[in-house]
């Protein structure tokens, strides 16, 4: 008989989110009872107010509710300096690292960002300096909306030693985003809405495991699909631990504290 | 590196333990309402035919699929409705052939559908959004009356509005109506009107094929209509089925009702048929 896996999940929000319900956990309490409802044993988690209020507030409040749960590692929202909303873009990944944070979220639509160069290029530079692997959060629901290709296209050609992970990709886009994992190998994939027919086991077995990191979106997203789209993939013991868990640790391992 | 739980024997688990660790469902009848086959020229589809469609069935533990081809809710209704017969005849017993009517050629849909029915298709799918055609619409009215004559399942992608399908409904009674995608994807099971046809009419129900899933809806929405209204489906090869059964494996519902949505109920739908 298998053995329940380590999941780690790559895409959790601590705190309040936009549209919750009475049975949203919004807090760290009901949050990690969630986690174990699910068998989920870590999340990398963004806070609520990071997304939904603001980078400055939600960051320091990421840090403040999970100071001392180990289950819980912080990942910071991340933005372009120039108005004065964060520090300047080195300062601002100093501190993500100083802070103990191991990530960076940049949340394209909703921080009104276009992902041109010019608004975008000195943040993913300071970002691939130190190796913080950013994840693309577009708060995307349904498979027939538009990701922004160019963009995508452009952030890992220029910036090789940036890992880019694709939050909630979508199963409608393999056209596109075959292209990519098969051109840049610091393109990864978070498995929540990857759901595709075989989907996850075929970018393993082309690309390696090591390109897919599990996540949820809890508590936006129903857990119960990625958990056994992972458990149920037609993909051997060791690629399922690798994606389960492995894939993500690695690169928050690589950052350069 | 997996969690050191261990257990020896597979039929002590349950449904939640077994999804957890990826374990066949053995112990429970499962049949997926709905499915496609086949290629998709909207994006790619990995391995979307029958054989398949039976090998990840048979990972997850799903005994039956009911199958209706993209290429049938598209541009060839025949050619698509062929493809099921012959995934049903390759997979006795597991595949499950639907008919496909294609209203816009209104004149050949009762020969059609007849000619699916006396070749042992188990039941009826519309698709009023890609062939672009009203759920109340003449076209599909002999589907309507031979869905209703043989007792059959009848899933509409479309339903135009809650009381076109409510009217619809009883005026075919002994047809069973299912709402494709209703099952997934709302936010407000008790505020929706879509939910209170299923909780008033005693033959339609609620497919819960679709990608979208809101955290802890459908655990409401078992609550709001209960699991007997609720059939399993998972929308193959556009999804997968080893993510969109995990809503109900890992539901906080009881393992009955994941046993009724997962199965039981839509055993019982099929077994109608006359």
């Amino acid at each position: 008989m298998r053995e329940i896996p380590h999941l780690f999940d790559a895409n959790a929000l601590l705190g309040p989110i936009f549209l919750r319900h009475d049975d949203t956990p919004d807090d760290v309490p009901r949050l990690l009872a969630a986690l174990d409802e699910n068998g989920i044993s870590r999340a990398l988690v963004t806070h609520g107010r990071a997304k939904w209020q603001h980078p400055a507030i939600g960051n320091r409040l990421v840090i403040e509710q999970t100071k001392g749960i180990d289950r819980l590692v912080p990942c910071w929202v991340v933005l372009p300096s120039i108005t004065g909303e964060v520090p300047p873009e080195r300062e601002l990944v100093a501190q993500l690292l100083e802070s103990g944070a191991r990530a960076a979220r940049l949340c394209t639509g909703m921080n009104r960002l276009t992902l041109e160069p010019f608004e975008i290029d000195t943040l993913l530079e300071a970002l691939a300096e130190r190796r913080v692997p950013l994840f693309l959060d577009t708060n995307n629901r349904h498979w027939s909306e538009d990701r922004p290709w160019a963009f995508i296209e452009w952030a890992v050609r220029t910036f090789p030693t940036l890992p880019l992970v694709l939050l909630r990709e979508p199963p409608a886009n393999y056209r596109t985003l075959f292209t990519l994992m098969e051109r840049h190998s610091n393109l990864y994939i978070e498995t929540s809405y990857f759901q595709g027919h075989d989907a996850i086991a075929h970018v393993a077995g082309r690309w390696g495991a090591d390109r897919l990191v599990f996540g949820t979106g809890i508590p936006e997203w129903d857990p119960g699909m990625a958990i056994t789209g992972l458990t149920y993939a037609s993909f051997s013991v060791e690629d399922r631990d690798a994606v389960a868990g492995g894939s993500l640790q690695r690169l928050l391992d690589n950052c350069v504290v | 590196m997996a969690q050191t739980t261990t257990a020896t024997d597979s039929s002590t688990l349950t449904i939640r333990e077994a999804a957890l660790r990826g374990e066949p469902l053995t112990d429970t009848f499962i049949v997926n309402n709905h499915s496609h086959l086949g290629l998709y020229y909207g994006f790619a589809q990995p391995a979307p035919d029958a054989d398949s469609l039976v090998r990840t069935m048979d990972r997850v533990g799903i005994d039956q699929s009911c199958v209706f081809p993209s290429l049938a809710i598209t541009a060839d209704m025949r050619a698509g409705n062929d493809m099921s017969l012959e995934a049903a005849q390759r997979h006795p017993g597991r595949i499950l052939a639907y008919a496909v009517p294609d209203p816009n050629l209104a004149s050949q849909v009762r020969d059609e559908m007849q000619r699916c029915i006396d070749a042992g298709v188990r039941g009826i799918k519309f698709h009023t959004g890609l062939h672009e055609y009203p759920f109340a619409g003449p076209g599909y009215v002999p589907a309507f009356e031979l869905a209703d004559r043989h007792r059959l399942p009848l899933i509409s992608h479309g339903v135009d509005s809650p009381d076109v399908l409510r009217r619809t409904a009883r005026a075919y009674p002994n047809a069973h109506f299912i709402v494709a995608h209703a099952g997934a994807g709302r936010r407000h099971p008790e505020a929706d009107p879509i939910y209170d046809v299923a909780l008033e009419e005693p033959n339609v129900y609620l497919d819960t094929a679709g990608s979208v899933a809101y955290y802890g809806i459908f655990a409401q929405l078992v609550k709001h209509v209960g699991a007997g209204r609720i059939l399993y489906g998972d929308d193959f090869p556009w999804m997968c089925p080893t993510h969109q059964i995990g809503r109900i494996l890992l539901a906080p519902i009881t393992d009955d009702e994941k046993k009724q949505i997962l199965g039981g109920t839509m055993q019982r739908l099929l077994s109608t048929r006359q």
